[in-house]
């Protein structure tokens, strides 16, 4: 463990009075600015070429196209242009058509049958059918993605029918095929693995053009497209951005016409610009829950004691820190939720900030004078642990903050690793509790759960709700699942929902980032009216 | 005199091989697993394990080591684990761009620095001395990071002369690779600059009195050709070890610059691969850029005895 001080926090400190001083609210150079909403619906006007700038904290673009390989949301991002999927979260994180027009799901049977949609091809000509999704759930199969590790084939009732054979029942491996398996073309994906890392071919409104790494990504119009008169913009440019200050200043210089996801005080210092737009994540689908995982696995550790760990959420004031440390983009929680989703259970009452409560809580446990314990996370929650290790304090309970590396971070919460006391987390947040909860509270979690403690009354409902038969019996399950982990068991302190704030000129319509889940992108869909200007 | 280069040789080989025992053990380590930040959060444990084995990191960290300079005698340095792609095709993609930026950064710092000092130990006590020697102390002592916002700031936003960021190989746009490398070359040389107007200055201030320089302006020689030919000449040892330390300066401070005006170099690969935990490239690259540094310093030494003919001896 060490303290990692970082350069560009630093520079960013030094900036902000730059940037105060004059980079916000500059002319946006020669690319112009309307004044139209860019969430509202317009008239679609055709032509232009869209230049977004990726912000850093989303990640390095090494694979465009390979499902068999883990995609960082800024990978995913950058290869929508020309991939698609089966189907589609909306809004409220519930499946929708896509390359899909309906699907059948038989629980009797662990089969799952796709209608796909006709008339679709793929950019290298090839056709889009059954054999195509079933070479593409072959590639994930075969590279062992543990998603598709419950399906034990898919074969073709006809031309345009996929029938998907699951090894269990799993009412959500059909959101697997909303986030985890992009349609690429067979006929180039024939090349390998690298090729396809590097070319996206697929279905989508535009054509891969050119990937040069760490600068940029380059797409062009589709004209066979299946939604017809989509794409509107003749062109999409991505651009990997590596310092949010040049970020911020592309935008501003008008080099680019919308930042993807910058950091939040980068959002916070271009809002003032009355030419720009920030778009936020309101639904939270595909975003990200910063909270608190004790040590509770740990016997000797006093977090092992649930009462603890209900005075920990008890003495943090989530609602001072969330416009301190998030500047207003993210939405308060108490639970593994957005209270936009159906899996949101309002009857959880989780820890509000009551510090006589926790100093109660400690004493009854035993710890009446409080204790020593550490608090640890990655650099970019620095400020925010010393905030909580003051509220800490006020109970009893002294924390040494602890900055880890991302290395050292992913060992920690690695099954592997572990930790002691505290730790300062974000992890990736789905309506869909059955596929993505486990995944960090259950004990063979990849990421944290080997750590915490696994109630058994828990570890049933985890089984429960992946095996549900239905819908609404896996709704009923979820809730009560929401409640047993943080109202009785404690098991994490969640502060809030982040809402991945994109910033976009007003002239940009449409632009799709942001607003239906984090994971997708509907660039067909965007069209820009500074034209001539 | 080659008895001198095999000894430089011998000398540069021990510190190339101690380097790489260092960077390879530094990487292991610090804490954190490539197999398990290359799978990415949804990994199985049995993926993981599957990874590390196809890696090779479940071996033995001599057989590792050995398995990787074999590697590198043999032109194969492995695969990225994040990329997936050739390190050595990593490398050639990342280096000429590192290269035009260090390469043109010092090639400005050695036309500008030398003959700034030289005008300042001649000036010496004038106003102009004082200009010069406060205007390298301030490129000696502000961040470089803090001045290429502040650039940005002035001449990409404000201005509107320079792009904020990106590159363009010059065989695609030669004007459009001028305008995106102006001001990074600028940042990134003014550290060596500094230093060597600093230092040329002092040299040539040792010199100016020494009796040769008398005896040279005695004999009616121009002052140009006292200045340059007699006191440049013989103030150059300390200079050209600066030489040396200018390469090095600018290979680390790519590192910055490329971050901030977003131009994919070796210095950018080298520190995503540090967090990405991707040990062939960390290692490659290390030991290729303490190679350049020791290649330098390997010449510079043999010029000592080109410009001072009693180290020859």
């Amino acid at each position: 463990m060490f303290r990692k001080a970082s350069w560009t926090a630093f520079a960013a400190a030094a900036a902000a009075v730059a940037l105060s001083a004059g980079l916000v609210g500059c002319a946006p150079g020669e690319s112009g600015g309307g004044t139209a909403d860019p969430d509202s619906t317009g008239t679609p006007v055709a032509g232009g070429t869209l230049r977004v700038g990726l912000g850093p904290i989303t990640g390095k673009i090494a694979n465009l196209g390979f499902s068999g390989s883990y995609l960082s949301s800024q990978e995913t991002f950058a290869s929508m242009p020309a991939l698609e999927t089966l189907v589609q979260l909306d809004e409220t994180g519930a499946v929708v058509p896509w390359l899909a027009t309906e699907w059948e799901m038989d629980p009797e049977a662990r089969t799952i049958t796709f209608s796909l949609r006709d008339g679709v091809v793929f950019h290298d000509g090839a056709p889009f059918n059954a054999d195509a999704v079933i070479w593409n759930i072959d590639q994930v199969k075969a590279a062992g993605i543990a998603e598709f590790a419950n399906v034990s084939g898919a074969t073709a009732a006809d031309e345009l029918t996929v029938v998907v054979q699951l090894e269990e029942w799993r009412l959500s491996q059909l959101n697997s095929f909303a986030t985890y398996l992009n349609i690429y073309s067979p006929e180039s994906g024939a090349q390998g693995e690298e090729f396809m890392r590097s070319n996206p071919v697929g279905t989508g409104p535009f054509v891969f053009d050119e990937f040069t790494p760490d600068v940029s990504v380059k797409y062009t119009a589709f004209g066979d497209y299946w939604q017809e008169g989509k794409p509107y913009l003749d062109a999409v440019e991505l651009y990997p951005y590596r310092d949010e200050n040049s970020l911020a200043a592309s935008l501003t210089a008008g080099e680019i016409d919308a930042a993807f996801v910058p950091a939040p005080l980068t959002v916070r210092q271009l809002e003032s610009n009355p030419e720009l737009e920030v778009i936020q994540l309101e639904s939270g689908v595909s975003s990200g829950l910063e909270g608190i995982y004790t040590s509770s696995a740990d016997e000797n550790s006093p977090f092992a004691d649930p009462l603890v760990r209900k005075a920990v959420g008890h003495a943090i004031d989530v609602e001072s820190l969330q416009p301190t440390f998030t500047f207003g983009y993210s939405v308060l929680t108490d639970q593994y939720a957005a209270p936009t989703f159906e899996t949101y259970n309002p009857e959880v009452v989780g820890t509000p900030y009551d510090p006589d409560t926790a100093r109660e809580l400690l004493e009854e446990a035993g710890y009446a004078n409080g204790f020593s314990t550490s608090i640890s996370g990655v650099g970019g929650y620095t400020d925010l642990m010393t905030a909580i290790q003051a509220q800490l304090a006020e109970v009893g309970i002294e924390a040494t903050v602890q900055v880890l590396d991302p290395g050292a971070f992913d060992a920690a919460v690695s099954p592997t690793g572990g930790w002691d006391g505290l730790m300062m987390s974000a992890v990736r947040l789905e309506p869909d509790l059955a596929t993505f909860m486990p995944r960090y509270y259950s004990a063979n979690a990849s990421r944290f759960g080997a750590h915490i403690q696994h109630p058994e009354d828990v570890a049933q409902l985890f089984k429960e709700v992946v095996a549900a038969p239905d819908l609404e019996t896996q709704l009923e399950l979820s809730h009560e699942l929401q409640k047993l982990v943080f109202d009785e068991y404690t098991l994490a302190t969640p502060l809030w929902v982040t809402t991945r704030p994109s910033v976009v000129y007003s002239y940009v319509h449409d632009s799709g980032m942001s607003t239906v889940s984090g994971s997708t992108w509907t660039p067909g869909d965007v069209y820009m009216t500074n034209q001539g200007q | 005199m080659p008895s001198v280069i095999v000894s430089r040789l011998f000398q540069a080989l021990v510190v190339l091989v101690f380097v790489s025992i260092l960077v390879f053990v530094m990487m292991r380590v610090v804490p954190g697993d490539p197999a398990s930040i290359a799978l990415g959060e949804n990994a199985t444990p049995e993926a993981v394990a599957a990874m590390r084995e196809e890696l090779g990191l479940d071996q033995p960290l001599w057989v590792q080591y050995l398995t990787w300079i074999g590697g590198v005698f043999t032109g194969d340095l492995g695969r990225s684990i994040a990329s997936q792609q050739p390190v050595d095709q990593l490398i050639a993609q990342k280096l000429p761009i590192t290269m035009q930026l260090g390469v043109t950064a010092f090639v400005l710092a050695v036309l500008v620095g030398v003959p700034a000092g030289v005008i300042a130990a001649v000036r010496r006590g004038t106003w102009l001395d004082s200009l010069l020697t406060v205007l390298a102390n301030v490129g000696m002592a502000v961040p470089i990071f803090w001045l290429g916002i502040l650039g940005i700031y002035v001449f990409s936003v404000n201005l509107g002369w320079l792009p904020v960021q990106g590159y363009t190989p010059p065989t695609v746009n030669l004007w459009e690779n001028i305008r995106q490398i102006t001001m990074p070359v600028i940042l990134l040389s003014l550290v060596p600059l500094s230093q060597l107007a600093r230092q040329t200055r002092s040299s040539m201030l040792e010199v100016v009195g020494l009796d040769f320089m008398r005896t040279a302006r005695a004999k009616g020689l121009p002052r140009w050709r006292v200045t340059i030919l007699h006191g440049l000449r013989n103030s150059l040892i300390p200079i050209v070890t600066l030489f040396g330390v200018g390469i090095a300066s600018a290979a680390g401070g790519s590192v910055f610059v490329e971050q901030i005006f977003n131009i994919p170099g070796l210095g950018l690969l080298l520190v995503d691969s540090i967090f990405a935990k991707d040990y062939v490239v960390v290692q490659s690259v290390v030991l290729l850029l303490a190679a350049i540094v020791v290649a330098v310093t390997f010449l510079v030494d043999i010029t000592y005895t080109w410009i001072d003919p009693r180290i020859r001896t």
